[in-house]
């Protein structure tokens, strides 16, 4: 067999596993019959050996198995429990102590690093006195009802959607957006006074934690847990992960969670997929209002699980424009004036709920009037106008994803059908959304909206 | 009054000029026309008129007045101080800016109650930068300065401004001084066509009767004592025109932010040409600040992945520039 007949092969392989890996997320390689979507988050812990949503008896006959040799660990990376590059008797017994639920168990969390590569970070289940950090970490923490385990915070910014962090928790100061010296020592007093469990920290925000504080967490052996939740199919996991990782009713709420998500996800997948790119929408994301999302932010790739298609995978010009991770602010009302065939423009939006009629106008006229030095915010969309919505970028990611697909496909998902999504979430009972309703929470705002504001 | 029509002349075409620069792709010749279809109300393309008429032109017209304005300011400043090193900076007027728009960015506070957001900005940084001016003049009625010991007091109020706004800083979320460094770093981006009545009328007023004084600031260059041989009392010129150009700066720099230099290269500029007589001298600085803004702003605009600060640029080319004055500057050129 030639070089060239073992690449045909090698391709061939790799793309018989992909399509079978595609088909079993999406056919329903582990539907439970119920007409749920399988679950394709994994939770994120050593000893979730066969990588599904839970740690249970079937995690422990793949250990067995590594053990007596039927089955290798490289195809159960997650097997190895305490991640000694083995599978013994120990990462039995750590495994049965995790499925016994037993309190005090050490535990494994796969989460991401300082560099954003994958890691794994010893911790105590169940997880408590835990501190967060970045709104697209402190919502998937009160998603999984998780607030009453928290034991600081360094930034509440709304009021209504965080309420349910608990009134114990110390305030320490700090902004959504950084962590000052002062804040950090209040972290660090509050660690010597009641023992922080971990540090659960957004991605975005992770340069607030440097050397010298990264230094400070292993001295007093916080774990650091970072998880990159602005991604809706990320925050599905974190929510997932961190329910385990609280425990009890928190463990059903992140299942629950996932499973309606995933849900969602597949719906709008079953209703896209076989569009052409000529025939997807092509989408422009932006953030706190005038900041252009780069071509690889996790907001972009957000909006690609609604079945868009990225504006600069069509456009070479805003694709050399805005390559990056992260988000670029525009310093001109010009900036977009010449792509003028974007199909739509998303702008995510944290607003805070809990509001009535005269409240939820002022928000909407706020969003889009808001002045950004003394230019409203329309004012740099102007010629998009049309195609221009705001998301609330507090919601669970797949309720984001079912407005992003309305705005895309207005003729295959409803706002009715959207708003549904977001009264199936409250259903659920989870914390930051109890007591509301669509019309507390400004979901989803388009030109029309504003302009039914101000008539 | 040729090198005064040829500073004058720059300005008119830098003016034309950057119509055509920006994001929104048109050419010079194109955007000019858009902008005389304007005028005659023969709008033949929306978008065309909304990018010139309503983003472009606002900016160019804040260009212009800012340039002549921070000009003026400082070819008057150098001038009651016989100082070439005065300028709305040194002077403090505008760290006193920057501390007012430093603290309404960061603790939303106003010093006057009805005004939030922008608006608390713009009123804050008003007001403040008035202050170093009105403790130099205070300071020089309780106890007589001399033009050198009030730059001094200027300098000393400058740093205790900028120390009160570093500490704000500090302790600032990281968000709020990006915002701030973003103020102080100066920028026309966000020129209006709401911005430009209140601008422009207190350029032209003030403009006006610093060149109606200009035979009065002439006699300053003679020092104090020889001035009361002319009949006149230099402190009271000085004090008068030192409000003057502290309004007139503080009008400016309240909508834009601190743009940095002009006040200081123009009028030495101007002064190489026209000489220091204030009859000439004041247009001439007018009309090259204009010209200078203008081009600083064009190259802003087309710079980076949406513009620049224009502060950025002003610096950018002052700085080398002003070398190239000292090394090429005649003495007769100042005093």
């Amino acid at each position: 067999m030639n070089q060239q007949t073992t690449m045909i092969i090698s391709v061939a392989v790799v793309a018989v596993v992909a399509v079978a890996a595609v088909g079993f997320i999406f056919l329903g390689g582990n539907d439970n019959g119920n007409g749920n979507a399988p679950l394709a988050s994994q939770l994120q812990i050593r000893g979730n050996a066969n990588d599904d949503y839970t740690i249970d008896s079937k995690d422990m006959t793949i250990l067995d198995d590594i053990i007596a040799g039927n089955s290798k660990l490289d195809d159960h990376p997650l097997a190895d429990v305490n991640n000694d590059g083995k599978v013994d008797e120990i990462d039995k017994q750590l495994l049965q102590d995790l499925i016994d639920r037993k309190t005090g168990t050490k535990v494994y969390v796969i989460c991401i690093d300082r560099a954003g590569k994958p890691t794994t970070v010893e911790a105590t289940y169940p997880l408590r006195n835990v501190v967060t950090y970045g709104t697209n970490m402190q919502m998937p923490t009160l998603y999984a009802n998780g607030g009453k385990y928290l034991a600081g915070y360094f930034a509440t910014t709304y009021k209504v959607a965080e309420k349910s962090i608990g009134s114990s928790a110390t305030d320490l100061g700090g902004s959504s957006r950084s962590i000052s010296d002062a804040a950090w020592a209040n972290f660090t007093k509050l660690d010597a006074d009641k023992g922080v469990g971990a540090l659960l920290v957004d991605y975005s925000g992770v340069k607030e934690i440097n050397n010298a504080r990264e230094d400070d967490l292993n001295e007093a052996k916080i774990p650091l847990i970072i998880y990159a939740s602005a991604n809706t199919e990320d925050e599905i996991t974190t929510v997932l992960t961190l329910g385990f990782l609280f425990g009890g009713d928190c463990e059903t709420m992140g299942v629950n969670y996932a499973q309606e998500s995933w849900n969602v996800l597949k719906k709008i997948d079953d209703k896209v997929k076989g569009l052409s790119d000529a025939d997807r929408t092509s989408y422009v994301c932006c953030t706190m209002r005038i900041y252009i999302c780069q071509n690889d932010s996790t907001f972009n790739t957000s909006a690609a699980s609604a079945g868009g298609i990225p504006y600069y995978k069509l456009n070479k010009e805003f694709a050399e424009k805005y390559n990056g991770t992260g988000s670029d602010k525009m310093t001109s009302t010009e900036a977009l004036s010449n792509f003028t065939d974007i199909g739509c423009i998303i702008n995510n939006r944290s607003i805070d709920w809990g509001l009535d009629a005269e409240t939820y106008k002022k928000a909407v006229v706020e969003e889009w009037t808001h002045k950004n030095g003394s230019i409203p915010t329309y004012k740099y969309f102007e010629g998009h106008l049309d195609k221009l919505v705001f998301i609330n970028n507090l919601l669970p990611g797949a309720v984001r994803v079912a407005y992003m697909a309305h705005a895309l496909y207005d003729d295959k998902f409803s706002m009715e059908w959207a708003d549904g999504i977001l009264e199936s979430f409250i259903d659920l009972n989870t914390e930051p959304l109890k007591g509301q309703t669509t019309s507390t929470i400004l979901a989803y705002l388009d030109k029309s909206t504003y302009e039914n504001a101000v008539a | 009054m040729l090198f005064i029509a040829m500073f004058i002349a720059m300005a008119i075409a830098m003016f034309f000029v950057t119509l055509g620069f920006g994001v929104y792709r048109i050419t010079v010749p194109e955007a000019i026309s858009v902008f005389f279809d304007h005028i005659t109300g023969n709008v033949t393309d929306v978008r065309d008129d909304y990018y010139v008429w309503d983003i472009r032109t606002p900016r160019a017209i804040g260009a212009l007045i800012i340039g002549a304005g921070l000009s003026v300011a400082g070819a008057i400043m150098q001038n009651d101080f016989k100082n070439p090193l005065a300028d709305p900076y040194t002077m403090g007027i505008s760290s006193g800016a920057f501390l007012g728009a430093t603290l309404s960015i960061v603790f939303g506070f106003s010093i006057l109650p009805m005004f939030d957001g922008i608006n608390a900005t713009v009123v804050n940084s008003f007001i403040l930068s008035l202050v170093p001016m009105t403790i130099i003049l205070v300071v020089t009625r309780i106890r007589k300065l001399s033009p050198a010991a009030m730059i001094l007091t200027g300098i000393a109020v400058m740093f205790l401004f900028s120390s009160i706004t570093q500490i704000i800083m500090v302790i600032s979320p990281s968000e709020d001084m990006a915002s701030a460094y973003e103020w102080r770093v100066g920028s026309l981006s966000s020129m209006t066509w709401e911005c430009i009545p209140i601008m422009a009328a207190v350029a032209a007023i003030i403009i006006t009767i610093l060149y109606f004084l200009s035979d009065k600031l002439n006699v300053m260059y003679a020092g104090d004592r020889a001035v009361q041989t002319f009949g006149e009392k230099a402190d009271v010129i000085r004090i008068i025109t030192l409000i003057l150009v502290s309004l007139l700066t503080a009008a400016m720099i309240c909508y834009t932010g601190t743009i940095g230099f002009i006040g200081l290269v123009g009028p030495h500029v101007a002064r190489i040409f026209v000489g220091s007589n204030n009859r000439y001298l004041i247009p001439a600085s007018a009309a090259f600040g204009s010209a200078f803004v203008l081009l600083a702003d064009t190259i802003a605009k087309i710079s980076g992945t949406n513009g620049l600060p224009v502060g950025v640029i002003c610096s950018m080319i002052g700085g080398p520039m002003f070398i190239w004055i000292l090394i090429r500057q005649r003495k007769s050129a100042w005093m």
